[in-house]
């Protein structure tokens, strides 16, 4: 049996890993909590932790899918759910690369439309989507057979969905989606649907989001909570040397400079960066019981462990242990 | 543990009590004076002693409201979070004010994890969900079938599953309808492409809840919401109920006439008449105030038209599965017109409807203002004179729209009381809540009485929750997590494999993906649901 836990490089203890971690991200002026590739109950812990330490909280994928809620709470969207989607879509158009999730059947709400399914690709993305606006915009100009094709079929269509992935295109090009999905509107139906970032990224902006009103990229140096997308930024934080300790959660932990503080909470197996510290722990929804967001009924979801591969424990339990381990230390100083 | 709250004045409407006494605590319960001395003794001399007040339509959690507050984050400013403030707060909030359960009333069956696991992170309060039906395909299809039982059937396996206190439908029929590209839709146009108007929804749902025995009504957001003249609807919808019980939802949004030089009036008081002629009906007022605020539906087709009104401009509308959404940040302002006339109309019904056991108090929030403007409400049905003072603030023209001038009855603390405790414990089935009685859950809320009434509401002298004092005048005394109240009615199994099948074709996902298991929201200390008997 492996170790559960490393401190410098040598097998350690999981309290005496959890004491240090605790120590070290009390004495740091500036903590960040960051990867964030947890289950709900670890995105709550997490959260709470850092509401504790006035650290800040942002997740690995967090650029996609601020990129989404920017076009959403600057100007608002119309979207769908997946399982409307497949129920419902007599027209489906998939930008870029995003996967083709959607059964070409016809839909099952309206059996009698057969369901078309096209595909928008190519270079310069925003160009041609704006091509596609001016099109359905009623303006007259050249453009190839493929977007004409998809500009008429978005006009027959009774309920179009559109699918993409921020990680994919632009920003640019989400906000000409959405609009042209709420032009449409003005005589047919059409909606988004976004596909979610991955590592629960989805999961975790919506519980971070009904803990402290916001979703990642959030710091409570103040005592409050604060949201800024380029603040709180934790690649750039890191590079910049704004912050001194930082506990990442999840895979892909980043190497820090010389004098940071590092410790990784990840399952067996994963990238732990440079980490000082490393806490090995179970994944959520395969080896303990979990809340997950699920992109095939787009809602959070609980996963019974099936099969667990090992009897360590969830990130939320260590971030819980962690965070008792900080008041104590605060209340003593 | 006997506590004892000393010297107050009780008041439960549901015992007839209202004299100055003690009331005794042991552990969670209420109980009759034991004879020995209290380990606490708490003074509430010149106070006064409610139960702990029940929230029966309040939107504090699930994906909409959550979607608010990632729409608006500009506006998460201190403690006023634009009328989606994160649970932490909602939870305080509330119990300061002398609350201690509430329901949030539109979860899809599809999204009730996520409510209830919100629901789990708000301290101090218990709390409910009603869960949604009537847009959703697999209820058409029962209902178009004729198949009675089965929707009862249904209704019970969703309520189970979602873990729900009572079932709510929306602008029935109306979200299918929008997808199909409607722009309105009332009581009796059909569905397109299922031959069902809204009316026989809401009567097939309305038998489903009788037959189940649940203690709610069904809990109808009817048709037509916002609309000048839409009285008409709310009138032909008291009459659709046929006697039987029905909970209309925020009646204030459906009592407007089209009179008038702006073809908006206010017709509150044919529509409190028409109320008090029907005793099957409960209502719940949907109050509006003044202020920055977001709306936050379910009815998709209304929000949708909604846009325009945006304030500021933005918005968030999710078509699905069953109901969808939409959220609409929206300022209601003291010299618009028509604000002026909602504002007048709520309270109207409020002064109008004379039986408070079926009159509740709610502003449908963040609606139609956000929980945080209840001291205010409760100081304006308490005191014509601060009536009088505000009307005086406000457009003349929008007041000649209304009866509201008027009006002279205030409100005193047995009917407060029996709006805001007893009533609504009877509406929901929360047999030992909302009352005083030995044998009562120990939620209560003591009040120091002062000339500022809206200070005296805001933050309550002492408010008891499970027995344990757990806010003084605001502050937290002792942090206290409440639980979830569901109804669990029986049900023919049968359903189940129908549903499966159905979810398998339809969607290519489980039927359980969607299921709430205790496991999924228990905290350490306790069990996540209380179970609320149906009748038999």
């Amino acid at each position: 049996m492996t170790a559960e836990a490393w401190i410098a490089g040598r097998e350690a203890t999981r309290g005496a890993a959890i004491a240090a971690i605790a120590r070290r991200l009390v004495a740091s002026a500036n903590p960040l909590v960051a990867g964030l590739a947890t289950d709900i109950a670890g995105a709550e812990a997490a959260h709470d932790l850092a509401q504790r330490l006035g650290a800040v909280l942002d997740h690995r994928h967090s650029p996609a899918a601020l990129a989404d809620l920017a076009v959403m709470r600057e100007s608002g969207w119309l979207v769908t759910t997946p399982m409307e989607a497949r129920a419902m879509a007599d027209c489906v158009v998939l930008v870029g690369t995003t996967p083709p999730d959607l059964p070409h059947s016809p839909p099952p709400f309206a059996p009698e439309r057969a369901r078309r399914v096209f595909r928008l690709a190519g270079e310069d993305m925003m160009l041609r989507l704006g091509l596609l606006r001016a099109m359905l915009a009623g303006r007259r100009i050249a453009a190839d057979a493929d977007l004409t094709t998809i500009a008429q079929a978005l006009r027959a269509a009774r309920y179009a969905v559109i699918c993409w992935s921020a990680a994919d295109i632009s920003p640019l090009a989400i906000e000409m989606l959405c609009r042209l999905i709420e032009d449409l509107n003005d005589t047919t139906r059409c909606f988004g649907l976004p596909t979610p970032a991955p590592g629960n990224a989805a999961g975790v902006a919506q519980a971070l989001a009904w803990k402290s009103g916001f979703p990642f990229r959030l710091g409570y140096a103040r005592g409050r909570a604060e949201h800024d997308p380029w603040r709180f930024d934790a690649a750039r934080m890191i590079a910049a040397h704004e912050t001194d300790g930082v506990l990442w959660i999840g895979d892909e932990a980043p190497s820090v400079p010389a004098g940071m503080f590092l410790a990784v909470l990840a399952p067996e197996g994963s990238d732990t960066g440079n980490a000082e510290i490393v806490i090995s722990t179970a994944t959520p929804g395969r080896d303990a019981d979990a809340i997950l967001f699920d992109p095939m009924i787009g809602a959070l979801r609980f996963q019974r462990a099936a099969v667990p591969q090992n009897t360590l424990s969830p990130p939320a339990a260590i971030l819980e242990a962690i965070a008792a381990l900080c008041d104590q230390t605060v209340a003593t100083c | 543990m006997l506590t004892r709250i000393s010297g107050g004045r009780i008041i439960d409407p549901t015992t007839g009590r209202d004299e100055i006494g003690d009331l005794w605590i042991e552990d969670q319960r209420i109980v009759a004076a034991p004879g020995r001395a209290a380990d606490l003794d708490c003074d509430a001399s010149g106070m006064i002693v409610l139960a702990g007040a029940i929230d029966i339509h309040s939107h504090i959690a699930g994906a909409n409201v959550n979607t608010a507050r990632l729409l608006l984050p500009e506006l998460h400013d201190g403690a006023m979070f634009a009328g989606a403030p994160p649970g932490e707060w909602i939870g305080r909030l509330f119990a300061a004010m002398g609350y201690t359960t509430v329901v949030e009333p539109a979860i899809s069956p599809h999204a009730a994890l996520q409510a209830q696991r919100e629901l789990a992170a708000i301290p101090f309060i218990d709390k409910a969900i009603l869960a949604v039906l009537g847009n959703d395909d697999f209820t058409l299809r029962l209902i178009r079938a004729g198949e009675t039982s089965a929707l009862a059937d249904y209704a019970a396996r969703t309520l189970g599953a979602s873990g729900g206190l009572g079932i709510k439908t929306i602008n029935p029929g109306g979200a299918v309808a929008f997808r199909e590209n409607a722009r309105s839709f009332s009581l009796d146009d059909e569905v397109p492409r299922w031959g069902l108007s809204s009316r026989a929804i809401m009567r097939a749902l309305q038998g489903a809840v009788a037959a189940l025995g649940v203690p709610h009504p069904l809990h109808l957001h009817s048709n037509n919401l916002g609309l000048p003249g839409n009285v008409e609807t709310a009138l032909a919808t008291i009459a659709a109920a046929e006697g039987e019980r029905l909970h209309l939802a925020h009646l204030q949004f459906y009592s407007y006439g089209a009179e008038g030089p702006r073809k908006f009036s206010s017709a509150a008081a044919r529509l409190a008449e028409a109320v008090n002629a029907a005793p099957n009906i409960s209502v719940d007022v949907g109050q509006v105030m003044f202020g920055q605020t977001v709306t936050i539906s379910s009815d998709v087709l209304r929000q949708f038209g909604a846009r325009a009104q945006a304030s500021p401009r933005k918005f968030a509308i999710t078509e699905a599965e069953g109901n969808g959404g939409g959220i609409v940040p929206y300022r209601y302002r003291r010299k618009n017109f028509f604000n002026a006339v909602q504002w007048a109309a709520g309270l109207e019904l409020f002064l109008l409807i004379h039986d408070p056991w079926r009159v509740f108090f709610t502003t449908d929030h963040p609606n139609g203002a956000p929980f945080t403007a209840y001291p205010d409400l409760f100081a304006l049905l308490m005191d014509r004179d601060l009536r009088a003072r505000w009307i005086a603030g406000l457009p003349e023209d929008a007041m000649a729209m209304t009866t509201l001038p008027s009006l002279t009855r205030e409100y005193d603390w047995r009917e407060i009381a029996i709006m805001t405790r007893a009533a609504p414990a009877r509406l929901l089935g929360l047999r030992d809540r909302g009352h005083l009685a030995p044998g009562a859950r120990a939620d209560i809320a003591v009040y120091r009485p002062q000339a500022d009434r809206a200070a005296m509401f805001r933050n309550a002298e002492m408010v008891f929750k499970d027995g344990k004092l757990i806010l003084r005048r605001g502050e937290v005394v002792r942090r206290h997590f409440g639980q979830a109240l569901r109804v669990a009615p029986g049900f023919d199994r049968a359903i189940e494999s129908r549903l499966e099948a159905y979810y398998d074709n339809v969607f290519g996902v489980p039927l359980q993906a969607f299921d709430v298991p205790e496991a999924a929201i228990a905290r350490k200390d306790q069990p996540a649901f209380e179970s609320v008997p149906c009748r038999a």
